[in-house]
């Protein structure tokens, strides 16, 4: 009779099992490849940045327009996957934290599990810089406050502007594409941080 | 005892992972119940990775198809218990892109469909009201344009034979609504 009831007992742990799984489903909220392109879309379509391109870059299809021409790849695209790569590696993500409350030095990750910590460090990212910083080399309020040139980053706001002159300035279309492409994938990066600076934990330092 | 509870479990994962097995369906108009020719059928898998906190889902195989003069196409599946169940994404010109699991223009749940053996998907003509840059956002939340591109050719093909067209016309149409001066 026991036997009989513990091979019961069994049959409903394994059958709750199954059907617990048949009823799962995603939730995107933490999922970084899916959530930030799309807050970063939903941003590109409220600004005047098509408006911008078509009037001052002379690129006729806006944030449709294809760079390179030979791709898939429109400046919507570059947009997106930058804000999707801000996390990649993983590690970066050490520097996506602010606490507004302290100063910009001090203003980072603080309660990373150690763990994870040491990974980062092993990975080139042992230093945590606050968002802003990480952003803008800034460690204190522009416009006079002083600026940090950061090793390991090439897709901050500084970099954005550098790979926009040179994709102006540059004497190949190859070239000029190539740094298009990285002007505006380095925006989305930025966007990436903008983004985490609406997450409460992101703001409070909490990992 | 043990052997039927192992059969059991081995049963039940594999009843699963059957369900999304070969895709057999037949696409028609909505309104006129007629089949439509040249739709293609883009249905993909996807496996969550990452750490529990910090997931993301990742494209695991992807297959298109196009249906028939009879609307009919048929898509084998993909039998692994640790796979998602596909996104199946449904595109021609004129229609909105039917989806498994969302409706467009709102983003509501599909409740109408289960994993069967055979299919029938009905699509609804895109309608005046209806805004490509929406459609466009549908589509990038559905059949994920921007990833693994290259085996999506048929798919971003069909897309930009009709509507990106659309959708830069519209963008302009609204910046222009707008009054922007571009700065």
């Amino acid at each position: 009779m026991k036997m009989k009831i513990k091979v019961k007992t069994k049959y409903h742990i394994v059958l709750h099992i199954f059907m617990l799984l048949c009823s799962l489903d995603n939730v995107i909220g933490y999922d970084d490849v899916e959530t930030h392109p799309r807050i970063t879309k939903s941003a590109v379509e409220n600004s005047n940045i098509n408006n911008y391109l078509i009037q001052n870059l002379n690129f006729k299809d806006g944030i449709e327009t294809k760079i390179p021409a030979n791709t898939n790849n429109t400046i919507r695209f570059w947009l997106e996957e930058g804000s999707k790569l801000e996390d990649a590696p993983l590690c970066r993500a050490s520097n996506h934290f602010h606490n507004p409350l302290k100063s910009w030095n001090q203003s980072s990750v603080s309660d990373q599990l150690s763990l994870i910590s040491g990974w980062c460090n092993l990975t080139g990212y042992s230093t945590k810089y606050s968002n802003v910083t990480w952003a803008t080399g800034y460690l204190s309020p522009a416009p006079k406050g002083s600026k940090i040139t950061i090793d390991g980053q090439e897709m901050g706001w500084d970099n954005a502007r550098e790979y926009y002159h040179l994709a102006l300035t540059s004497q190949s279309s190859n070239d000029r594409e190539e740094y298009f492409g990285k002007t505006f994938q380095s925006i989305g990066q930025v966007i990436h941080l903008i983004e985490d600076m609406a997450v409460p934990a992101h703001i409070r330092r909490e990992a | 005892m043990k052997i039927r509870l192992y059969a059991l479990i081995v049963f039940l994962l594999f009843s699963a992972t059957g369900c999304y097995a070969t895709i057999t369906g037949t696409v028609v108009d909505s309104e006129t119940g007629e089949p439509i020719e040249g739709a293609v059928v883009l249905v993909e898998w996807t496996k969550t990775k990452g750490v529990p906190g910090m997931t993301h889902t990742e494209s695991y195989k992807v297959i298109e198809a196009v249906t028939d003069k009879e609307g009919k196409a048929t898509v084998s599946g993909v039998f692994n218990p640790m796979v998602n169940p596909p996104d199946i994404t449904i595109y021609k010109m004129g229609y909105v892109a039917w989806n498994n699991k969302f409706i467009f223009p709102n983003y509501e749940k599909r409740k109408d469909f289960k994993w069967q053996s055979v299919y029938v998907f009905r699509m609804e003509r895109f309608k005046d009201n209806y805004s490509f840059i929406d459609h466009q956002s549908f589509l990038d939340g559905t059949a994920h344009l921007f990833v693994e591109t290259e085996k999506k050719k048929l798919f971003i093909k069909a897309y930009d034979e009709w509507e990106r067209a659309q959708v830069i016309k519209e963008r302009r149409n609204r910046d222009s609504s707008k009054g922007g001066n571009g700065k």
